[in-house]
């Protein structure tokens, strides 16, 4: 596979060593000299220095032949255009983009960018997993229309010696499906009505976010006295 | 400020952002047409630039603010303008402003300056009108070559 990543930044470069190691095929553009520098010294030479959105430099990373264009740098309009060249210019199928301000995620998936991902709500979700032991993690947004996501609940295990419920007996909101059950021993299983629910599993689910809080207060506080 | 002055029903609609010597002009020239203009800019000293009459009297609206900045689109009423023109000097972040006011807020006529020639032509099959001086130049200086 050939790969043209825009940026050398942390997250360009990591991505560039990975897929290296993968042995693919890797350019690297970014503005800056010294960064690709660092990176031709660690991977051989991959770094083209000038900006992605200009289309000569995009040829010169050979976009005319890659299978992705995946844009990481820290200004959207960047990763935007970059990517809408590699589509329209360069005929790249696929592209990936890392998304700065939240507020242009449906621009972006209205252009045809076939993933974004946005940095600060995935970090935001990895703190949110930090700072509550009984929460809900968001796995992945499912769609933005209605605003569903995968999430997963974990049922703490203060209540050990609890026997469990089956899913028929909790009344989960409409907007909620149960997708996933993996027990505390490790064991994924899609659920049927007589799934047990029992302390230390993780219940991976589909809901909105109006639903979320009600299903996790549904699936944990059943467990108290 | 940023509601869209009632006076004259009929009216166009028009959110610069850009008020650098061009947007300015652009701005006073289309408030002849009849336009009301809101102008974002970053830079409150580009508005010393607007003409006097036009501020008192409302038609041309200056916002602080950044055209690829969706909050700042809002501030400007893009949601019910008429016209979206991008003048700023960064071709990336006009043609990410124009897309927005084009895809987003459904803005009926879209112009962005886009100085790169593959980036403008690229755009132009996308649905925009994208322009730049050296365009108009040259196509200015072969017309009258050819006359």
């Amino acid at each position: 596979m050939h790969v043209v990543i825009v940026g050398a930044d942390r997250i360009g470069s990591s991505l560039a060593r990975w897929l290296v190691s993968s042995g693919h095929e890797v350019a690297v553009v970014d503005k800056n000299q010294s960064k690709c520098s660092a990176l031709d010294d660690a991977l051989g030479s991959v770094s083209i220095t000038g900006d992605a959105t200009d289309a000569a430099v995009l040829a010169q990373a050979g976009a005319s032949r890659a299978d992705v264009l995946i844009a990481t740098t820290n200004r959207d309009e960047v990763n935007l255009v970059a990517c809408q060249l590699g589509r329209h210019r360069f005929g790249v199928s696929r592209s990936i983009s890392v998304l700065n301000s939240h507020e242009n995620a449906d621009l972006f998936g209205l252009l045809g960018v076939d993933v974004t991902v946005d940095v600060t709500e995935l970090l935001l979700g990895r703190i949110q997993e930090g700072l509550t032991s009984h929460g809900v993690v968001h796995l992945m947004p499912m769609s933005d229309r209605d605003r569903r996501s995968l999430v997963s609940i974990k049922i703490p295990t203060e209540r050990g010696n609890s026997p469990g419920r089956a899913l028929k007996d909790i009344a989960t909101p409409d907007e909620s499906i149960i997708s996933l059950v993996i027990s505390r021993d490790g064991n994924a299983a899609i659920p049927n009505e007589d799934t047990l629910i029992q302390p230390g599993d993780e219940v991976v689910a589909v809901t909105t976010a109006q639903a979320e809080a009600e299903l996790r207060d549904l699936l944990i506080n059943g467990f108290e006295e | 400020m940023g509601q869209w002055n009632q006076a004259r029903a009929g009216s166009k609609r028009t959110v610069i952002w850009g008020c650098d010597g061009v947007g300015a002009i652009v701005a006073a020239r289309l408030t002849k047409h009849g336009h009301y203009v809101h102008i974002l800019d970053s830079r409150a000293e580009a508005f010393q630039q607007l003409p006097a009459a036009a501020l008192e009297q409302g038609n041309i609206v200056p916002i602080l603010g950044d055209g690829d900045i969706q909050q700042d689109l809002l501030r400007a009423s893009i949601r019910d303008s008429d016209v979206f023109i991008a003048l700023d000097s960064d071709d990336s972040r006009n043609a990410l402003a124009a897309q927005v006011a084009k895809h987003v807020y459904q803005v009926p006529t879209v112009i962005c300056r886009i100085d790169d020639l593959t980036m403008q032509q690229m755009y132009s099959e996308l649905g925009i009108v994208a322009t730049s001086a050296t365009t108009l130049l040259t196509e200015n200086v072969v017309d009258v070559a050819n006359a």
